[in-house]
């Protein structure tokens, strides 16, 4: 694999940084950066660009019954309900409180 | 770069996902796994990356409140990239499960919580639909995004800063070369592919993209050290 220099390193870098280069050019191109720091820095400050880019690309809501699919799907126990959390809350202050009360010096 | 091997299995429901290694560890991350710190605190109020760190301790409510900030932004760039709902939701879930299990490898010097996860989401949507049958990007579709994202910051006064900034830039590029720039970086299309769509040689595709990520990089980074 022949090297790259490092202005034909710039000219690939923006379809590198967007991850749409291909084949021998995408090869050659991360060799290059394996071993010059500068066009690494190069490169890093396109794919910034690219990434913010993302970011506007407007939300869409996704389908009924996503929120639940997810939390299963992380191991979560389905959505608590609003009562149960509810209940939660005071126990915690309560817990907290008797943790001070039995804690405070006589 | 974007982008790496991913696979998602969207009826068995695994989701194979290795973590972004140009990521580093982020050990500084505020503890929110105890119950009692967070008395007094509504969870919808804590800030992204504390919804994060907190994602990561397992806690169930404070799973709840990420995925529901987040659904929208993940879900919209998944359906964007391929046009098809039952495979932008598996995208979707698949980017939460991600930020489930690489929580610890978040690093907000590399951006914000949200962007790390559109890029998520948008590493693993575009590695779907490379892996299809290629299918042409719907000329409606792009001519909407190419609208949306380069509204004028004036229509987006509510929009952070950040974004109406890089909107701007967009409006001022030449349409081709906006087109280039979203037809590549947010549909993940080769100069090859960009340049059997808009009927133009391969070298005039390479040079719309470069021409107009080069002067988006020069702006932005100019307009960043004026404000510092």
């Amino acid at each position: 694999m022949s090297e790259l220099s490092c202005a034909r390193m710039r000219e690939l870098a923006p379809e590198l940084a967007l991850d749409v280069l291909t084949g021998y050019e995408r090869a050659t191109a991360q060799a290059h950066l394996g071993m010059c720091p500068q066009c690494r820095e190069y490169v890093s400050s396109l794919t910034q660009i690219g990434d913010r880019l993302l970011t506007l690309v407007p939300g869409v809501e996704p389908p009924v019954g996503f929120e639940d699919r997810v939390l299963a799907r992380m191991d979560f126990p389905a959505q608590r309900t609003a009562r149960q959390r509810r209940r939660w809350w005071p126990m915690a202050v309560a817990a907290a409180a008797v943790v001070a009360v039995v804690e405070r010096p006589p | 770069m974007r982008g790496q091997n991913v696979a998602i299995g969207s009826r068995t429901g695994v989701c194979v996902v290795p973590p972004r290694q140009r990521r580093s560890i982020h050990s500084d991350r505020p503890d929110v796994s105890s119950d009692v710190a967070r008395i007094g605190i509504p969870i919808e109020g804590l800030p992204d990356e504390t919804l994060l760190a907190g994602l990561g301790t397992g806690d169930a409510e404070i799973a709840v409140a990420f995925v529901r900030r987040f659904q929208r932004t993940v879900f919209g760039v998944a359906v964007a990239v391929l046009g098809d709902q039952r495979l932008a939701e598996d995208v979707a879930q698949c980017t939460f499960e991600r930020a489930w299990r690489h929580a610890q490898v978040y690093d907000s010097r590399r951006g914000s919580v949200r962007t790390w996860l559109t890029t998520i989401a948008h590493n693993l949507a575009i590695d779907v639909v490379r892996a299809r049958k290629p299918t042409p990007v719907d000329p409606t579709e792009l001519t909407d995004m190419l609208g949306v994202i380069r509204e004028t910051p004036e229509r987006r006064a509510l929009a952070n800063e950040d974004s109406a900034e890089l909107r701007a830039e967009l409006a001022l590029l030449p349409r081709e070369q906006a087109r280039a720039v979203v037809l590549a970086g947010i549909y993940g299309m080769t100069a090859k592919q960009i340049a059997e769509l808009e009927g133009i040689p391969l070298g005039t595709a390479k040079t719309r993209i470069r021409t107009a990520m080069e002067k988006l990089r020069v702006r932005l980074s100019v307009k960043r050290a004026h404000h510092e």
